[in-house]
């Protein structure tokens, strides 16, 4: 028989523990913790189905983040290619040809798609519902974020963003846009 | 009823009907000269209707930049259902829509990528490989969708079209702001000519309607060409109205107390009012039109014709006949303003004409309706003061103080667009700043070609002089070049052999490229562009202002070295090609407008001198009459000189209406038996034209400014300097 004292003990046990491994992670807990994140670097394998290939597209290379805003993609195989984006703009940069500047500003379906990853890496919470519905599953541990975008013009360009991690960490972002095309991205942090 | 009456009563009627039937022209070509060149024509065609003319630019303003991206998106969207605009730009792709529409589906007509090797295997090849690459590439994701339809990229050539000019505003969520980020911009190109501002007023009108739907408490700004012209009108409108019913209340007042008869103040209003029907009625007889200016300026000869009256009715039942005298006064204005008709311009032409019917009108109805009235208003004379011996020498003194200034003035005349323009600077500073926040870059140079020119061999002739051009065959090119590159694409059945062979080894899977095999041969087999495929497109509003009456004109921007680019075109031999700078041309037009205001202005002075030489034989005479109103009008256009920093067009006309009144003032004196009589009638006429125009000389509109406080103080010196210039002889 356990006593009453022993009882309220392990219930305030149960209590204290109980989000550290069983309760679900709310978005707004997600992004005040991805807030903490100064700074984090990865690699990444890219495999991309496209209908126009009977071959997928596969890449790898590094990713780096610094907050709050700074993405950098740097593919190494099979074309060296550093992609950077930041709060206004979009740098793509091949090694065999000169730099594309986008201001993001004059392409706001750009700004969209960018700030569907971009915001959840800052935590930036107004930026990520302005473009998409937002739903959250999982416990810290290991969440899914979907994203699904809030408007039609976008909606032509990208039909679901998939986003897994664990605690601060992304470990894996897919993308369908309209007409099925899918990439699918494995991160392992370094 | 006597004769004159009746034919008064005719011509009245006449008249009428042409006031009721005639055009009021706003038209600044009527400024311009008759033989203009070809260079002044198109300054002319382009201030008209040229595409910057038309251009509106709308400024949101007083909220956070998202704010007013979102207004200016909506406000966008409005104004491109409605039907006065030709295109509302303001960086959102939805107004570029059609514009790429029409690019794309004309790709295989309009890219200069075209030739016949551009289909052959190895140019597939190489495209497939950099399409593959492109897939690859962080950018991949935006480019398949189009890879299957143009895997060669001719809408990535092609994009640059969009762009107008070099202009490359700042943008907020995809839509231009100026870079303070304090306004959101919209340029809105009205389908109405600049120049007809009823169609401007209703689009500006349409604008502002469309922007208080939206329920913001954002603040709008319409600025433009057209948009200054409605605005210069409404105040005039509105000065005009004001002040001439202040002029009109000072007039009666005056008039009251010198008569003590509302009927005698009446009938002064006859010969003025008679004289603008008729001198309207000529100009509209003479010109076909009237313009608005002529109007304004010549309602201003009321100045004088009010006086006839008031030398009538104050002077009669003196010993002599107030006739001769009167009639050579009024000699001297038609004289000095006839000058004007030989005119080149129009505008001017007009003026000297309505001046001189209408105050040959005023005289006539004077002489040949009040007189036989027999009304005369009983007054005391007054006793004219003797200024002594020290007088002369006051006026001379200050005549020559006025004439000694103005010599060693650096600018004596302004005939920049500045001095004629009845915009107020601030409106202008406006205007420069909102360009400015476009990025808008002015285009100060055209080319003009004649349109037998072929302007795609212009193209290479002007590579390196410039830094950009806009060209209408780079929208639409020539039947020659759109037939060769449709003549170069291949058969559908040739077209899939050499891509499944460039495709070989590739991992492109083979149905995928259908849209593409099917764009290649509709364009095969399609129809040619002409203008007409560019209906309603912003494309097609600029390739119809390029292709604008019987000549190519195109925008050159950039451009350091006029020279060198007519020798370029020269060594091309490109015939009949004419380099226009319209900053020059249209500085150039006004400083021969000044010249020739000036030179008529000289040729009526001198007129006036042969006809008082004629009439008055003696020196002494003429010298009396003379001597006051030259040292008038130097002391009248030194003080003008003074409050304006430069004398225009309009003081020129001014002092030319100062020599014409100050005239009777002088005449009347010089009959020196009867001028203390007189001195009553003239003070009462002064006041009149001092109230008249003074009150023009508070008026907002910059250029009724500088002629009435001209011609206020000319005509009061006139009578002052001829006051202490006659002398009674012992």
């Amino acid at each position: 028989m356990i006593s009453g004292a022993k009882a309220a003990a392990l219930a305030a046990l149960l209590l204290v523990a109980a989000p550290a491994f069983a309760a679900d992670l709310t978005l707004a807990e997600l992004l005040r913790a991805m807030r903490g994140v100064t700074q984090a670097d990865a690699k990444f394998v890219e495999r991309r189905d496209i209908q126009l290939l009977s071959v997928p597209i596969l890449t790898s290379g590094r990713l780096s983040y610094v907050a709050p805003d700074r993405l950098e993609k740097l593919t190494l195989e099979p074309r060296r290619e550093l992609m950077s984006v930041t709060a206004r703009e979009v740098m793509i940069a091949p090694d065999d040809a000169e730099a594309t500047v986008i201001p993001l500003d004059q392409a706001p379906e750009l700004r969209a798609l960018v700030d569907g990853l971009r915001a959840t890496l800052a935590g930036d919470e107004p930026a990520l519902l302005r473009a998409y519905d937002a739903t959250l599953t999982g416990q810290q541990a290991a969440w899914q974020l979907d994203l699904v975008p809030r408007t039609e013009r976008l909606r032509k360009l990208v039909q679901h963003l998939h986003i897994e991690g664990q605690g601060t960490s992304l470990r894996r972002v897919d993308t369908v846009d309209a007409n099925g095309d899918r990439s699918a991205m494995t991160i392992t942090p370094q | 009823m006597r004769v004159a009456q009746l034919i008064w009563l005719l011509l009245v009627a006449g008249s009428l009907w042409l006031v009721a039937h005639v055009a009021i022209s706003t038209d600044m070509s009527a400024f311009l000269p008759r033989n203009a060149s070809p260079a002044q024509r198109v300054l002319v065609e382009q201030m008209r209707s040229g595409a910057s003319a038309r251009l509106l630019i709308v400024a949101i303003e007083g909220a956070d930049a998202p704010v007013l991206a979102g207004l200016s998106r909506r406000l966008g969207e409005e104004l491109r259902n409605a039907g006065p605009f030709a295109q509302v730009q303001n960086g959102d792709a939805a107004a570029t829509a059609r514009d790429r529409d029409l690019i794309w589906s004309n790709r295989y007509l309009l890219s200069p990528a075209i030739d016949a090797a551009h289909f052959e295997v190895p140019a597939l090849r190489a495209a497939l490989e950099r399409d593959l690459a492109l897939l690859a590439s962080s950018a991949g994701m935006a480019a398949k969708s189009l890879v299957g339809a143009d895997p060669t990229g001719e809408m990535n050539r092609l994009l640059p079209l969009l762009l107008r000019g070099a202009a490359r505003p700042t943008s907020e969520d995809g839509v231009w702001i100026s870079p303070d980020r304090k306004r959101s911009l919209l340029l809105v190109e009205s389908k109405a000519e600049a120049t007809d501002l009823d169609a401007q007023e209703h689009a500006v009108a349409l604008i502002r309607e469309a922007f208080a739907q939206l329920g913001s408490s954002a603040k709008l700004t319409v600025s433009g060409p057209g948009q200054f012209a409605v605005e210069a009108r409404r105040q005039m409108k509105h000065d005009v109205g004001l002040l001439s019913t202040v002029a009109l209340a000072g007039v009666t007042i005056v008039l009251l107390v010198a008569y003590r008869d509302p009927r005698l103040l009446f009938l002064s209003l006859l010969p003025v009012a008679s004289g603008v029907l008729f001198g309207f009625a000529a100009v509209a007889l003479g010109f076909g039109t009237v313009h608005g200016i002529t109007l304004g300026f010549g309602d201003t000869l009321i100045g004088e014709a009010v006086d006839y009256a008031i030398y009538l009715f104050l002077q009669s039942g003196e010993r002599r006949s107030i006739w001769p005298t009167l009639l050579l006064g009024a000699a001297t204005s038609i004289v000095g303003f006839a000058a004007m008709l030989l005119s080149d311009f129009d505008g001017l032409a007009q003026l000297g004409l309505f001046t001189i019917v209408g105050l040959a009108t005023a005289v006539a109805v004077t002489r040949f309706i009040l007189r036989p009235l027999g009304i005369t208003a009983t007054m005391r004379p007054l006793r004219l003061p003797n200024f002594g011996r020290a007088a002369p020498i006051i006026v001379a003194l200050l005549a020559l103080a006025s004439l000694a200034y103005l010599l060693t003035r650096p600018v004596l005349f302004d005939a920049s667009l500045h001095s004629m323009s009845p915009v107020p600077p601030e409106l202008e500073t406006l205007d420069r700043q909102l360009r400015s926040d476009l990025g808008a870059p002015e285009f100060r140079h055209l080319l003009v070609l004649p349109a037998t020119v072929d302007t795609e061999r212009v193209e290479p002739a002007l590579a390196g002089l410039v830094a950009s051009f806009d060209t209408p065959s780079r929208i639409l090119p020539s039947h020659a070049t759109q037939l060769r590159r449709q003549q170069s694409l291949p058969p559908t059945e040739i077209l899939r052999a050499r891509f499944d062979e460039a495709r070989r080894g590739l991992p492109f899977r083979d149905d995928q490229f259908e849209p593409f095999f099917a764009a290649v041969e509709a364009a095969r087999t399609g129809p040619l562009l002409d203008v007409a495929s560019f209906e309603g497109s912003a494309l097609g509003l600029r390739l119809r202002g390029m292709l604008g009456g019987g000549s190519v004109l195109m925008p050159l921007y950039g451009v350091t070295d006029a020279a060198a680019i007519e020798s370029s075109l020269r060594a091309a031999g490109i015939e009949g090609a004419v380099l226009v700078d319209l900053r020059q041309e249209s500085d150039l037009l006004l400083g021969r407008y000044l010249h020739e205001a000036i030179a008529l202005a000289l040729i009526g002075g001198g007129a006036i001198l042969v006809l008082f030489a004629a009439t008055l034989r003696r020196p002494a005479r003429i010298a009396a009459i003379v001597v006051p109103l030259v040292a008038a009008s130097l002391v009248a256009a030194a003080i003008s000189h003074v409050a304006a920093g430069a004398l225009s067009v309009f003081h020129l006309f001014g002092l030319l209406l100062v020599v014409a009144v100050g005239s009777n003032y002088a005449l009347f004196l010089e009959r020196r038996l009867e001028r203390d009589r007189l001195f009553r009638s003239l003070i009462v006429a002064n006041l009149c034209t001092v109230i008249g125009f003074g009150v023009l000389s508070i008026s907002s509109t910059p250029v009724l400014r500088g002629l009435g406080s001209t011609v206020a103080i000319g005509t009061a010196l006139s009578l002052v300097f001829a006051l202490l210039l006659t002398r009674e002889e012992a």
